[in-house]
């Protein structure tokens, strides 16, 4: 199933890029074209695409079927979540509270405790603003 | 420039207190991370990549060395105190490495493993610096042609970073492929796939994609296993073996260092495929190979030689030609190319102070991976034991400020979050990730000498073959990337090292 999901998403993202190339304009000479690269590697993602499903097909038939796996999927989730969350706390919060912030989320959402969550949140981002920001002259969000 | 000038020339720059600093703190932090199964040595150099902007050039090329050295190493700390390879080329390590630490003797097995590892390394910074300046002089007379020839011999990689499936790994890489042709065409200069987002005029910055696909999505995918812990409970004891046993283990060593920097220097062969091959070559030539799997020392020795000597053969194709020999090569051009260098022939030519300083700084990060190894072992043993949960969010917060670094915009944050739940996503459906970056990094090289040896022959395709198959050298280069891409699958229908197909090849 996995695999013909990849497949699927593949054939997608072919068509999407297929449909911009052709708005790429025209060489006089069609090696010098912009789009004439990119369209011979969609071709070639597009036949791989194909083989990947009907390989799947064809093992689906001998076997039982791969499914995804959904263990803990929330987890994954919810962290991705929380770092959209810093993005956007990036923007409008100073870097230190919104690290602070962010980091002592994250520490509860994989178990820490609430005054160890502070404590490492803290300590996390000072230290981050003084080795990367004041020693290695990182330029910080 | 005679053998001396080789080390020389690079010396007085690297015994500056920051790259020594550097060089050392990379040491240790890779020898963490290697110990620590779950982290990978890939994802620890792609974060930290910008975040040496504000160091001069080398020290911070020599930290990340430093943690690609050590990285490997510590990888067997793991895999002898727990059973838990810190890196897929450890997993030989622990075959003999475990049961010694059930008989007691967990820290002779360490010391055997950091002085083979340091004999390995060391040996194979000899033959980095003695071969890749002669390959580097070969490659001077290329022209597009061989380049081209090259770009795609470096992509053969993905045939051997599918993670078990060819396909999948060819997949990933062309859409890695597709992925680098955004932004500017390199010869009209018309913007493709970029929808009028200036950011993306100059292509997708690789850094920032392997900041999302190695950093973030493999916190994603720790998170989803769990937080188990290993404990260590063993005190480590008499880490420094005799002697005579060293002595005797000697040859091993040297045997298993040759055969790591040939299997090293083969693009995507790496440290996991070298110490099978050494362990394999050992066990038919020990003398008692029935004792080798149950805590024999030369089995530790001959795996940790030749998975450690990989790194000069990697760096030997990465510095020379241009070709990441696995993963972490390909990340450290990104890092010299951030820091104004292009790997390749004309590094050695307009910056060889570069380059000797890289070999000297290479023998002292094994020197320092010697004595961090030694003497550090119990603070490792205890480490294992951490929760991971503080370095995961550390990470998480080091990939932010990473990727805003390279170009200080927030559009590379979501950028590198895009890539890094992309990355998570790929990882549920079985797509290696490390093809992607891969063609992120040989993509533009190789658009940009076909079209450019496609306009010298003015579009004429059967020409240009003729050009590639008539020129000596781009003929073999070619036929040795057939071979590349041939070899696993038939490796895959003989049915060799069926058993490692599974294990993760991001580190």
């Amino acid at each position: 199933m996995k695999d013909i999901l990849t497949g699927v998403f593949c054939i997608a993202f072919c068509l999407f890029f297929w449909v911009v190339a052709t708005t790429f304009p025209q060489a006089p000479k069609i090696y010098n074209s912009p789009a004439v690269y990119p369209q011979s590697l969609i071709i070639l993602l597009f036949f791989l695409a194909i083989i990947l499903i009907a390989s799947s097909i064809r093992q689906k038939i001998k076997s039982s079927p791969q499914v995804i796996q959904s263990r803990d999927l929330y987890k994954p989730l919810l962290i991705s979540a929380t770092l959209v969350g810093y993005l956007i706390l990036l923007f409008t919060a100073h870097f230190l509270t919104a690290t602070i912030i962010f980091v002592f989320v994250l520490f509860r959402l994989l178990g820490g405790s609430w005054k160890g969550g502070i404590a490492f949140a803290v300590l996390l981002t000072i230290g981050e603003y003084l080795v990367f920001g004041s020693i290695l002259k990182v330029p910080l969000p | 420039m005679d053998f001396f000038q080789l080390y020389t020339v690079g010396l007085p720059l690297v015994l500056q207190p920051d790259v020594l600093l550097m060089a050392v703190g990379g040491v240790f932090m890779g020898i963490t991370i290697g110990a620590l199964p779950g982290l990978t040595v890939t994802m620890a150099v792609a974060i930290l990549v910008p975040l040496t902007y504000g160091l001069s050039p080398l020290a911070g090329i020599l930290g990340l060395i430093g943690i690609y050295c050590g990285g490997n190493y510590g990888g067997s700390v793991s895999a002898i105190l727990v059973n838990v390879p810190g890196t897929p080329s450890a997993v030989m390590t622990g075959l003999d490495g475990y049961p010694l630490t059930l008989k007691g003797q967990a820290g002779r097995a360490i010391g055997t493993a950091t002085i083979a590892s340091f004999i390995g390394g060391f040996l194979s910074v000899i033959v980095l610096s003695l071969v890749s300046p002669v390959v580097a002089k070969l490659a001077l007379g290329f022209t597009s042609a061989e380049f081209f020839a090259i770009g795609v011999l470096g992509l053969s990689l993905i045939a051997y970073l599918g993670e078990g499936s060819f396909l999948k790994g060819l997949i990933s890489g062309v859409i890695g492929l597709v992925l680098a042709t955004v932004g500017s065409d390199p010869i009209s200069g018309y913007p493709r796939f970029t929808f009028s987002q200036a950011d993306l005029f100059e292509g997708i910055p690789f850094i920032i994609a392997m900041i999302g696909l190695f950093g973030v999505t493999e916190i994603l995918v720790q998170v989803e296993k769990g937080d188990h812990l290993k404990r260590v409970n063993q005190a480590l004891k008499k880490i420094i073996p005799e002697l005579k046993t060293l002595l005797g283990l000697l040859p091993t060593v040297i045997r298993s260092s040759v055969i790591g920097v040939i299997i090293g220097a083969v693009p995507g062969a790496g440290g996991t495929i070298a110490s099978i091959v050494s362990y394999g070559q050992q066990k038919r030539i020990s003398k008692n190979p029935e004792k080798m799997g149950k805590g024999a020392l030369e089995g530790i020795a001959a795996a940790e030689a030749a998975n450690n000597s990989c790194t000069g053969g990697a760096m030997l194709t990465m510095l020379s030609l241009g070709i990441p020999g696995d993963a972490v090569t390909g990340i450290l051009i990104g890092a010299l190319m951030i820091h104004g260098m292009r790997p390749g022939p004309i590094l050695f030519k307009e910056n060889f102070e570069m380059v000797s300083a890289i070999f000297v700084g290479m023998f002292l990060a094994n020197i320092c991976m010697l004595v961090i190894g030694l003497t550090g072992a119990p603070l490792f043993a205890r480490l294992i034991s951490m929760p991971k949960r503080f370095l995961n969010v550390a990470i998480l917060a080091f990939a932010v400020i990473g990727s805003y670094s390279v170009r200080n915009n927030f559009f590379d944050i979501g950028l590198m979050l895009s890539f890094g739940f992309g990355g998570y996503l790929m990882y549920k459906v079985g797509l290696p990730r490390t093809p992607i970056v891969l063609a992120l990094i040989l993509g533009p090289f190789i658009e940009d000498n076909l079209r450019r040896s496609l306009l010298l022959v003015r579009g004429d395709v059967p020409m240009f073959i003729h050009t590639l198959v008539s020129r000596p050298i781009s003929l073999f280069i070619l036929l040795f990337t057939i071979f590349l891409f041939i070899f696993p699958l038939l490796r895959r229908k003989l049915k060799l090292f069926q058993w490692f197909q599974n294990k993760d090849d991001a580190k």
